[in-house]
């Protein structure tokens, strides 16, 4: 009988063993993600103010309360639905929209118009069931009658949309079958139009699909949109077919007529509260002036750009980790997006470097590269239900202010009131051979007010003359620089990039221009002035306007040429399209790629500083609270970063949707949210519902008004005030470098300049509310395939004019606070670890003070903790770095003094940052701190205490059956 | 020598088995280098591996009537460290987004071994440590 007991008994025990392993470990894993699984659970830390002391941040609404929630949120819900009816871009309209006021019986086609794609990126405030506004309850709200057979089939049916980014993504629309003859019966009580919704889903870690279930490219009208178009064409019931496009990719769009739409409204991912204003559109309650900010090609796979997308593996791969054997180049240089297809175009017009070859024909017919043929619609391109005529009145440089004037006058052509853009665009003088030159480039934009038929505006601009400075690789020597060439520039405006070129080579004596449909077009000399300049300037910029510092070449080594004998990778010019037109550039990793790949280079064990040699842990009875205002200069900083502990430094080296207080400083628990379209947190006050979620990103710029792009911003801030939020994620400034990246909702455009103005827009605004935004993902992470380690080629003009302006403005401007860098690298430097990037652009050239933290990466081979420090990383998201930053100081005492400076550099620029939200409202010295525990986080506890309890009593009575009690006979 | 074979009990031969599994995990984890580089069989794992599979062979020699229970706690806390390690990997693959690289089909396999082992040497402890007892 003892036998047996004590044979049960340790099977207990051991098998308690195991148990006590699965809680522990499972709660390990738990808290290390607790802010992630807070943030999914929507519970917040958060209490604000921080204390009782002065409100430096104050919400525009006054007091934060239950009250003024309200009318904020009031006024959220107007704003989301006047993104939609200034962002959204009519593409087509043969007459149909609006619709009149006897037009009110209507059926929604597509499944997506059941289930619209909101938004696509991971991030930023979800659904608030009370408040959300789904396609149904829009049109119903704006006085329609839907076909709610057809919806509700729609709404409970089975098939569903694959995010996958390979042959296994579905766009998850309905096949020719699901419409039996009963739901076609249906059509005729609601004919008056056929509103038919296309949706594409891609998002964080997934590009869309070049070859997607239906065997077709994720952005072509597939087999399944077609049969269904056709249907609606065929059942001859339906007055008018009008298309949504509910996608932030660029879809082919160019033979929509073929399949009789009569109109079709781009709508991007409109958030939860956004598709009021697309009802209002369809009615002609709102006039709709969003203008595109993307090209959409006839074949989305017709860029330079996308001839070298989503990345190859070097021919010995195998020889590489997985986080190094992954590579893209961009070969085409500084001609993304419409600066590839307009200059081509302009080229072809004025018969120069062979720009109607061959090469790099998708959609052209006959042989020869054709503009028409490639284009669907152009950048800046959109319709309205007015017109409007527009005459660049003056375009005036002032000397003193290195400034440039536009005045320009918007007359209201049509019958109906209406908003339109003011798209100013350059022609800089180009010379064969010399630095390379879009043929037009977006320089500055405005927006008229609410025009009446009739009425006409002038719209004033200015903008700096160093947006339309080129930069110079051999500048001064080879030291490099921005310059200005000698010769005429070329002031444009025009209804879209296209039109504006058009009126440029108008000026310029040209003929045989088309528009993008291929009709021909003379252009308006009345829409250009010109500025000339007799002798090239390269001395203007040749210091840094934001530090004084010089400027010269930084990203030799981002060139994939710098790591071979002869050159491997040949970069589009516009002397020779034909020859130069991108191919797929193919790469051996040979030693030097390999010497650079290789990430863990700091060796502790070589430092120069003793950890004793440098003060640390040394009391000067500063707080936190007694930093406000202080400037990042003053010595005051060294004195209170030098109090912290190694334990306090290294509790600043992670975050996790926050970081931790710390007490010795009276520094407040950070709280976090996730972005990039609205606050991922819950209201601290009213019925503490999440936060409003707003547009896409794109959507956003795609309103091309500052004083919308201003408003978000300003209302991103306001719901971080009533959410007790002090950083965020997002919005980011990467370029839409192709259609295809999976993270083009958060980003704004494939243009750097409108991209500059937008995250300076909003980023100001958010700041001015106490908001640090991590302005996300600095830099050259313009795709999702391969992204954390990937090794990102371009050269040095490229980078500068294309894919860091698009940061710049946010960066460098009031709100450039917070920025998080990038998973990928800038040439095979690991960008967090790239001090290059982190401290001679960013402090050194661009006089950016705050923290650079990295995107979440759990983990990775190539993240070598010391290596980010000392390359100018502060913070680590994601991911626990603490005790591995703390063993790796305190067991190398000798040596670690290095390690430990750079973590008090970073503990300055991090409170720095701080110092600049809302955590200090209400701080004062003598503010209590505590870490918020979540409730599950005590449950956890629990369980362990109680399987560890049952455990140690299982090994007990096995001891004791074992050991202590007597022997029984067994009978 | 045979008679020590003979003497020993079912419980041994599955906790032998059990130290066999965790070599050969240790041995992948130490080739395939797939999970999550940084946190994967770091030193404590490795040192576990070796010392359940040595402890799980030891039980050959000895007689305690508790040393089914040191080769088992060996197993579990390898478990568990390379569960911490795995998880990231396994999140990425629920939320289809890589955050961690990794190789799930490695993490999934490391798991399910060391699982075995766990197990077997459970029900190594409920059995009797040899066929004398």
């Amino acid at each position: 009988m003892k036998k047996t007991k004590k044979n049960v008994w340790r099977g207990v025990a051991a098998t308690m063993g195991l148990l006590t392993t699965i809680a522990f470990c499972g709660a390990s894993v738990a808290n290390a993600n607790a802010g992630g699984i807070n943030n999914f659970l929507g519970i917040s830390g958060a209490t604000t103010p921080s204390g009782d002391g002065e409100t430096r941040f104050a919400s525009s609404y006054g007091e934060l309360s239950d009250e003024n929630l309200k009318k904020l949120i009031a006024d959220e819900m107007d704003y989301c639905a006047k993104q939609l009816e200034e962002g959204s871009v009519l593409l087509m309209n043969n007459g149909a929209l609006p619709l009149s006021s006897s037009e009110r019986k209507v059926t929604l086609f597509g499944r997506a118009s059941a289930d619209i794609q909101y938004r696509n990126s991971n991030g930023g405030g979800s659904a608030d069931p009370a408040r959300e506004i789904n396609l149904k309850k829009a049109m119903t709200d704006a006085g329609f009658t839907i076909n709610e057979t057809l919806y509700n089939a729609y709404a409970s049916s089975a098939t569903k949309r694959n995010k996958a980014g390979d042959e296994t993504a579905d766009i998850g629309e309905e096949k020719l079958s699901f419409y039996t003859d009963a739901l076609k019966a249906t059509f005729a009580d609601y004919s008056d139009a056929a509103i038919v919704t296309l949706s594409r889903w891609g998002g964080e870690g997934t590009d869309m699909s070049r070859k997607d279930s239906e065997g077709v490219s994720q952005l072509a009208l597939h087999p399944s949109e077609k049969d269904m178009l056709n249907m609606i064409k065929q059942s001859g019931k339906f007055k008018k077919t009008i298309v949504l496009v509910n996608s932030v990719y660029a879809l082919e769009l160019g033979d929509l007529e073929e399949y009789g739409v009569d109109a079709c409204l781009w709508i991007g991912n409109p958030g939860y509260y956004g598709l009021a204003g697309v009802a209002n559109v369809l009615t002609g309650k709102a006039n709709p002036s969003g203008r595109l900010v993307d090209t959409y090609a006839t074949n989305s796979l017709s860029s330079a750009a996308m001839q070298n997308y989503g990345g190859d593996y070097y021919i010995n791969s195998s020889e590489l980790a997985a986080h190094e054997n992954k590579y893209v180049v961009y070969a085409e240089g500084i001609y993304v997006g419409y600066k590839y297809y307009e200059t081509r175009y302009e080229d072809c017009i004025l018969g120069r470097g062979n720009a109607n070859g061959s090469a790099g024909i998708y959609a052209s017919k006959g042989g020869q590269w054709s503009y028409a043929d490639e284009i669907a619609y152009p950048f800046g391109y959109g319709l309205s239900y007015t017109t409007f005529s527009q005459t660049l009145d003056s375009c005036e440089y002032n000397a003193s202010s290195d400034t440039f004037t536009a005045k320009v006058t918007v007359e209201n052509t049509g019958d109906v009131a209406g908003k339109t853009p003011v798209e100013l665009y350059v022609q800089l003088p180009y010379t064969e051979g010399g630095v390379e030159k879009s043929a037009i480039q977006l320089v500055a934009y405005g927006k008229t007010g609410e025009l009446a038929a009739g009425a006409s505006e002038t719209v004033e601009i200015s903008f700096n003359r160093y947006l339309m400075a080129s930069y110079d690789t051999s500048a001064h020597g080879g030291k490099g620089g921005y310059i200005l060439d000698e010769g005429t520039y070329y002031f444009a405006v025009g209804s879209d990039a296209h039109d504006a070129l058009n009126n440029v080579l108008k000026a310029k004596g040209a003929s045989g221009m088309v528009d993008p449909f291929g009709n021909p077009v003379s252009g308006d000399p009345d829409c250009v002035k010109t500025y000339v300049l007799s002798a090239k300037d390269d001395t203007s910029y040749q210091k840094s306007a934001y530090t004084g510092n010089e400027v010269a070449n930084l990203f030799d080594y981002a060139d994939a040429n710098y790591y071979y004998d002869a050159p491997v990778v040949t970069y589009l010019t516009r002397s020779d399209w034909q020859g130069t037109f991108p191919k797929t550039v193919v790469l051996t990793a040979n030693d030097k790629i390999k010497a650079a790949l290789e990430t863990h280079n700091y060796d502790i064990k070589k430092g120069k500083k003793s950890l004793e040699s440098v003060p640390y842990e040394k009391p000067a009875n500063l707080t936190l609270a007694d930093m406000w205002d202080v400037p990042f200069e003053d010595e005051k900083w060294t004195t209170f970063v030098q109090q912290l502990s190694i334990e306090d430094l290294a509790k600043l080296v992670n975050e996790n949707y926050g970081q931790s207080s710390i007490d010795s400083i009276k520094k407040p628990a950070t709280v976090t949210s996730e972005g990039s379209e609205g606050c991922s947190k819950k209201y601290l006050f009213g019925d503490k519902g999440i936060a409003t979620g707003y547009a896409a990103n794109t959507l956003l710029a795609a309103t091309w008004s500052h004083e919308m792009q201003e408003k978000y911003g300003d209302f991103y801030g306001e719901d971080a005030l009533y959410c007790g939020v002090h950083t965020t994620h997002g919005p980011g400034a990467g370029t839409h470098r192709s259609p295809y990246s999976g993270r083009n909702a958060e980003y704004f455009s494939e243009d750097s300049v409108i991209s500059y103005y937008v995250g300076m827009e909003t980023v100001t605004a958010m700041a001015k509310k106490g908001l640090a935004n991590n302005f996300k993902h600095f830099f050259l992470n313009d795709q999702e395939n391969g992204r954390q380690g990937i090794a990102t080629f371009s050269n040095e003009q490229a980078i500068r004019e294309q894919y860091l302006r698009a940061y710049e403005g946010g960066v460098t401007g009031e709100g450039g606070i917070a920025m998080m860098t990038s998973y990928n690298r800038i040439g095979c430097t690991y960008m967090a670890a790239d001090p290059t990037v982190q401290f001679k652009l960013l402090r050194d050239e661009w006089g950016y003070k705050g923290y650079t933290m990295t995107d979440y990466i759990q983990a990775g081979e190539y993240s070598s903790t010391p290596d980010a420090i000392i390359g100018g990383t502060d913070i680590f998201g994601g991911n626990d770095r603490v005790t591995e930053i703390k063993q790796l100081v305190l067991r190398n005492k000798k040596t670690s003094g290095d390690l430990v400076e750079a973590m008090q550099a970073s503990a300055h620029r991090i409170f720095w940052t701080y110092t600049k939200t809302s955590m200090m409202n209400g701080l004062t010295s003598n503010a209590v701190m505590t870490d918020f525990v979540a409730w599950w986080q005590y449950a956890l506890i629990g369980i362990e205490a109680g399987i560890a309890l049952l455990t140690a009593a299982a090994v007990a009575m096995y001891v004791y059956t074992a050991y202590f009690r007597k022997e029984k006979e067994v009978a | 020598m045979l008679n020590r074979v003979k003497t020993r009990s079912i419980g041994f031969w599955l906790e032998l088995v059990g130290g066999v599994l965790a070599i050969v995990t240790l041995v992948m984890g130490m080739t395939q280098n797939a999970l999550v580089t940084n946190t994967n069989f770091d030193v404590p794992t490795v040192v576990l591996l070796i010392l359940g599979a040595v402890l799980a062979i030891a039980g050959f020699f000895v007689d305690f009537d508790f040393w089914a229970l040191l080769p088992a706690a060996c197993f579990f806390v390898a478990l568990g460290l390379v569960a911490i390690g795995g998880a990231p990997v396994i999140a990425d693959w629920f939320n289809k987004v890589v955050y961690s690289g990794g190789n799930l089909s490695c993490v999934i396999a490391y798991l399910s071994m060391l699982g075995a082992s766990s197990l077997l040497s459970i029900a190594a402890c409920y059995l009797p440590a040899s066929k004398k007892n």
